[in-house]
């Protein structure tokens, strides 16, 4: 109360009262992914302090910047089940990059300073200050020292040697195929990457989180790899002799299993060269061949300049990806004739059209954003926002918002589905509040559809607790906010809706109705298989994702 | 004990065997001494993990295998 009231007093904090805590967290995921620098989120002792818990753990697994700050009961009572006492410190301790909880005034402004700039230096993530109700109402007398060791978090400069060992390797590379995580966003190495690449001739390849990394346009750029990644991208990582991995944790979600991979790269028939700033993601999953801690953009400037001309790659290893993307598609174009209604990768070509390149497009997280990992076109950095590490259904709206309030300029364009849609709807609330229009567009399978995918393919087809047998009317729901929604019938009524609203910057929603029997998003690499098994849609049947078998 | 609670939940989440772990407050800090059992590569991960704590002022492997020491910034 006490804080809220301060902020009462200052003109230059805006405070934007979201309608549950788990969206103010997301909104300043999002806020955070635009801006390039953390949100607050502030919330109450208790159940407003673990309602941030969720949009916490989500920035800690996607590497986010936010700073929260929960209130907490008085210090006389700290440990005997006051009213709305939790220990937030200790349910945040494995989910925040630091948390601190204030035990004297004179701590309160140097914790909540340390922690704003924890949250963005060398690996972005979570901080958390806990400020007890009693000592918001006591002028501090000074400031306290708070003795932590921030400057641990500033990036080393890259070793000479691990450069050189990098680059020898890359030189003899006849498969050499860039990796790009996250951590080429944070870092601002978008440009290395394609420059390196491009003097290799070599494929890139990202993670779901470094897809906003990369303009899709890029020839080299075969798509996100993984679960669901595009089968090139997972042909070109599973084949490759190098992986020049930037800015990635490696995580199962990337690489389906790692014992394919530890393998590999033990007989030596494959070879990593592992860039991270967090020196504890060297050999968390995998152990490279070499391991260069360093800032992304600084390491890799320091190969290019290291590089001499590399003798001219073999066309043969590109042609061969680049003809598993044409078969991908046409599969795919063949496969959409089947549906009745809306076949989703198409929804989301269409939406692309209308969208200006600068759109940002957030997703929510299921089937929906799955198919946006595969089929949706990045065209500048930065621009596409998503719930990668802990998959959190809900997030979509909230970060939207997020978005659109660290930049009303630009069109925000949300890609949920129905299951995601209906956890987070209520902060729709703050489209007319606070004017954050965005396009919201369902896809909307009546069902949790990922879910079901694993259902059918690996549970015998059982289904349960995955469809939803009467959904609400979604447009219904928007004009209770005041906001426009339509459920088009053509591909092109859609495209002109969302052409209308960006032109005018009009909160709209869409309401796209998907076949929920055929909706099954492929390629898909099962959990626990490796990449060359991943499952591809009928007419790929003669297709290998084996360099060898070509 | 907030940051020592720090130090535990990362400890607990690495595949090793904790065999003795001791906190001793010493002037303005804490010091933990950790023997642990397991493959190389995961004590190197745990000590990586540890060193990102900003409250972990210095931490050191042991010569007498194996062990990690500790020195945490004092919280009282």
């Amino acid at each position: 109360m006490a804080l809220f009231d301060a902020a009462y007093f200052v003109d230059d904090i805006e405070v934007v009262m979201f309608r549950h805590e788990q969206g103010a967290a997301h909104a300043a995921e999002g806020y955070a992914r635009v801006a390039g620098r953390p949100a607050v989120v502030a919330a109450t002792s208790g159940p407003g302090a673990t309602n941030l818990i969720t949009g916490l753990t989500d920035a800690y697994m996607d590497s986010v910047p936010v700073t929260a700050i929960t209130g907490q009961v008085a210090t006389w009572v700290f440990g005997r089940d006051g009213f709305q006492e939790t220990d937030i410190l200790g349910v945040a301790t494995p989910i925040t990059k630091w948390v601190y909880q204030v035990k004297r005034p004179e701590e309160a402004v140097p914790a909540v300073r340390i922690a704003y700039e924890i949250s963005r230096l060398g690996r972005p993530g979570p901080t958390l200050v806990d400020l007890p109700r009693d000592l918001q109402v006591v002028t501090p007398q000074g400031e306290a020292k708070i003795p932590i060791n921030v400057s641990k978090f500033i990036p080393p400069k890259p070793k000479e040697e691990d450069i050189a060992k990098a680059l020898k390797i890359v030189l003899e590379a006849e498969r050499p195929v860039v990796l790009a995580g996250g951590g080429v966003l944070w870092s601002g190495a978008t440009k290395e990457v394609l420059e390196l690449a491009e003097r290799l001739n070599a494929p890139i390849v990202s993670t779901l989180p470094g897809k906003a990394a990369i303009p899709h346009n890029h020839p080299l750029y075969m798509g996100p790899a993984g679960m669901h990644g595009r089968a090139e991208a997972d042909a070109a990582l599973a084949n490759a002799d190098v992986v020049i991995a930037v800015g990635t944790r490696f995580s199962d979600r990337t690489w389906g299993r790692f014992k394919e991979l530890q393998e590999m790269i033990r007989s030596g028939e494959m070879r990593v060269v592992h860039i991270d700033v967090d020196k504890s993601e060297i050999g968390k999953n995998i152990k490279p061949t070499v391991g260069i801690v360093a800032d992304a953009k600084e390491a890799l400037r320091a190969m290019l300049d290291m590089l001499p001309a590399a003798a001219a790659r073999s066309p043969k290893f590109l042609a061969w990806l680049h003809e598993i993307r044409r078969r991908y598609e046409e599969a795919m174009e063949k496969a959409a004739a089947e549906f009745k209604y809306f076949a989703p990768w198409k929804v989301l070509k269409a939406i692309r059209r209308a969208a200006p390149p600068n759109a940002i497009t957030v997703t929510g997280v299921g089937g929906h954003q799955m198919w946006a990992e595969i089929w949706w076109d990045v065209y500048e950095p930065g621009t596409f926002i998503t719930s990668a590490g802990l998959g959190t259904m809900g997030f979509g709206i909230p970060a939207a918002l997020g978005a659109k309030l660290a930049d009303r300029s630009r069109p925000v364009i949300c890609i949920d589905g129905d299951g995601s849609f209906q956890m987070t709807f209520n902060n729709l609330a703050l489209v007319r509040e606070y004017d954050l229009p965005f396009v919201e567009i369902i896809f909307d399978n009546a069902s949790l559809q990922l879910v079901k995918q694993w259902q059918v393919y690996m549970y015998g087809n059982r289904q349960i607790a995955t469809r939803f047998a009467r959904n609400p009317d979604f447009i219904k729901i928007g004009e209770a906010y005041g906001i426009e929604g339509i459920r088009p019938s053509t591909y092109e009524e859609l495209e002109r809706a969302v052409s209308w609203a960006v032109r005018n910057n009009e909160p709209l929603i869409i309401d796209v109705t998907i076949d929920e029997d055929k909706d099954i998003v492929l390629p898909w690499v099962k959990p626990g298989d490796w990449l060359t098994q991943a499952i591809l849609p009928k007419g790929m049947e003669d297709v290998s994702l084996s360099y060898e078998r070509y | 004990m907030d940051y020592v609670g720090r130090v535990v939940s990362i400890v607990r989440r690495a595949k090793v065997f904790v065999r003795r772990m001791e906190v001793e407050a010493k002037g303005s800090t804490y010091h933990i001494v950790m023997d642990v059992e397991g493959p190389t590569d995961e004590i190197s991960w745990l000590v990586a993990k540890l060193d990102k704590l900003p409250e972990v002022l210095e931490i050191s492997r042991l010569q007498q295998a194996p062990a990690v020491a500790i020195a945490l910034a004092d919280r009282r």
